[in-house]
């Protein structure tokens, strides 16, 4: 991950992780924010796939440094990465024509995606992370 | 069917039948035919079910003393029936005791299971036996029938008994055992949940048994237009044109007698009822992680172990038409549930079911309250199928918000009726069920305030049945809408802001 492209995993008590962009990601310091965001990046349109039953047909497999979207603000485009290996069972496809959504509330309504991961791909990455605690320290934001 | 031949018990013979009786019945049957089935090696049993004969006289041949009418040979009653192979005569390798038997009247069979059903300890004041033949036998059954066709089809006799076809050994067995076994159990036998189940088992499997079913036995015909109404089965209408060779209707190899075994099984009661969940850590059927209960208990347990343990059953089994979540409870009028319980060894009556529901209500902790216990019929099925679907349902949720409430925001949600909303699989179930979007409608809601707070309140909301309650107040992360746009940003201000946790969210429901 290329510094200062700061996101978040918030991971449920089922195992799902919903992946978006932390509040000190360099994307929310250019001027006028975000304005574009885009899924169609690597081999696909994460936009474009439809996951369906209970096992989750369809869905697609990733790493944890696949490129998931490319967000946009008026002089820079920045690439968007899944953090979790796993499944992606959806994207937040609002985005696509609310973007202002990210600027708003990144951590809720502008959330990118929803990502299943196994839960051993989980216990692996887990390490790799930073907890919120850590993160507020880090980035000495209250 | 099996009901026909019980009633027909009574009514085809006189119930005390001696063996000049038997010598008298066997001398007025068409001797040439009689003859060749006793060379055949067919038992007196299968030769008057042969000849459509029905009725208490199969309970009281005792085969010690029966001899071939013809010729005043000894009977084939020493040597195994070649059709039967001893079912009829009471032979059998009994697989509970694990030896040989061989008894001489239908009595001495109605002892054995009448001790095993005195064992098992039931209460009842009826039975209804149940039989089951192997395959293979009724497999020889068809290919004497077809054979007894050929041979004796022009006969005018045999022209008469077309229509009433033989007797099956199914209910010969029966009309053979329910009287001794009503004397012994001291009690009709009926239609009813207590059943008497005798299993027939061969250890020859058999080739080529598409044609024959369990159903009935061998004396199967495609229906006809008139209505059948003896208990009898029609005949086969697959005749063997071939080899009408004697030898070749029943191998030698498969001359064994057959296994037995016999049970005693009361089929399910239904329990039905509305019950109502106080606590908001007890889930509403058991819950268990890796060895660890979610929850401090379950409805189903509560309301299930102490029927079944009431009942002396062996397990339940726990419907509900809908459910809620550990975390919220179940209040109003309470959710239709029915209870099935296998296998009871005491019958419950309604007293029974009043006496269950005091018990559970009467618990110290208050946990669960049933309402309206009562046995119920297939009709209970029905009633929750209701239950589920169509209905509204009415929910109270306390909910907090993160900006203080004004007079309008009351006025507006009330003013909403029946708004459409789009929920996506909540993200809290999405692991376990199919992304799907919803369209479901919120009929009515009202706001209530709380005393002492501006930022928290009461939701109260009427809505179509299967919609995400916490969900539709919470937003989850906009995945749930209304449909319409206008409507978006009251629902944006109203929808609570979380601070990380849901306990600023109760939910209760109270239909």
């Amino acid at each position: 991950m290329k510094p200062r492209h700061d996101q978040y995993v918030y991971r449920h008590a089922n195992g799902l992780c919903v992946i978006g962009l932390a509040p000190s990601h360099v994307a929310f310091k250019d001027e006028g924010g975000i304005t574009a965001i885009d899924f169609n990046v690597g081999k696909s349109d994460r936009s474009g796939v439809k996951v369906t039953g209970k096992r989750k047909k369809n869905a697609q497999h990733f790493e944890s440094n696949t490129a998931l979207c490319k967000v946009s603000t008026k002089n820079d485009s920045y690439i968007v990465r899944c953090c979790v290996k796993g499944s992606l069972l959806e994207v937040n496809q609002q985005l696509i024509k609310q973007p202002e959504l990210l600027n708003a509330s990144a951590d809720r309504e502008g959330y990118i995606a929803i990502i299943m991961p196994k839960p051993a791909d989980w216990l692996k990455i887990k390490a790799s992370l930073v907890s919120f605690e850590e993160y507020k320290k880090l980035r000495e934001v209250s | 069917m099996e009901q026909k031949a019980e009633e027909e018990v009574s009514n085809a013979f006189p119930p005390s039948f001696s063996s000049s009786d038997l010598k008298q019945l066997l001398h007025s049957l068409p001797s040439n035919a009689l003859n060749h089935f006793f060379s055949l090696g067919v038992c007196v049993r299968c030769i008057l079910r042969l000849f459509g004969i029905k009725g208490p006289i199969y309970a009281s041949i005792d085969n010690g003393s029966v001899e071939n009418p013809v010729d005043s040979t000894a009977s084939n009653e020493t040597k195994l029936c070649n059709v039967c192979l001893g079912i009829l005569q009471f032979r059998f390798y009994d697989d509970r005791e694990k030896r040989m038997f061989q008894k001489d009247a239908a009595y001495d069979v109605a002892l054995l299971i009448a001790d095993m059903v005195r064992q098992e300890g039931y209460q009842f004041d009826s039975f209804s036996l149940e039989v089951s033949i192997p395959p293979l036998i009724l497999q020889k059954e068809a290919s004497l029938w077809s054979y007894i066709q050929t041979k004796y089809g022009s006969e005018p006799w045999f022209q008469e008994k077309i229509h009433t076809g033989c007797v099956s050994i199914k209910d010969a067995l029966k009309f053979s055992l329910i009287n001794p076994l009503e004397k012994l159990l001291d009690c009709k036998s009926s239609w009813c949940p207590f059943r008497i189940r005798l299993t027939y088992t061969h250890t020859k499997a058999s080739e080529g048994v598409a044609k024959c079913s369990d159903n009935g036995g061998s004396c199967k015909r495609r229906k006809t237009d008139e209505s059948d109404s003896t208990g009898e089965r029609p005949l086969s209408s697959s005749v063997e044109n071939g080899s009408f060779d004697c030898s070749k209707l029943f191998p030698k190899s498969e001359n064994e007698p057959c296994h037995f075994t016999y049970n005693c099984f009361r089929t399910p009661f239904y329990f039905g009822g509305r019950y109502l969940k106080y606590s908001r850590n007890v889930s509403q059927t058991c819950w268990i992680i890796d060895d660890e209960r979610m929850g401090e208990a379950s409805v189903e347990e509560i309301i299930g172990i102490k029927v079944l343990q009431a009942c002396r059953g062996d397990n339940y089994k726990f419907h509900a038409a809908g459910r809620e979540d550990i975390d919220v409870r179940m209040l109003g009028p309470g959710r239709p549930f029915i209870l099935e319980v296998q296998n009871t060894r005491l019958v419950p009556t309604e007293q029974f079911a009043n006496n269950i529901e005091k018990m559970i209500n009467e618990e110290e902790n208050k946990l669960v309250r049933v309402k309206n216990l009562k046995l119920v019929g297939s009709d209970g099925w029905n009633l929750m199928r209701e239950g589920e679907g169509e209905k509204q349902k009415q929910y109270a949720a306390l909910v907090w918000t993160s900006r203080p409430l004004k007079d309008e925001d009351f006025q507006q949600v009330s003013s909403l009726k029946d708004l459409k909303v789009v929920q996506r699989t909540p993200i809290r179930v999405l692991h376990r069920r199919s992304p799907l979007e919803r369209e479901k409608i919120i009929h009515w809601m009202k706001m209530e305030t709380v005393a002492g707070s501006s930022q928290y309140f009461l939701l109260h909301l009427c809505t179509q049945a299967g919609t995400y309650i916490k969900e539709f107040v919470h937003g989850d992360l906009g995945r749930t809408h209304p449909r319409y746009d206008k409507n978006l940003r009251l629902m944006q201000c109203l929808m609570a802001k979380m601070s990380g946790t849901h306990t600023n969210l109760l939910v209760t429901a109270l239909f």
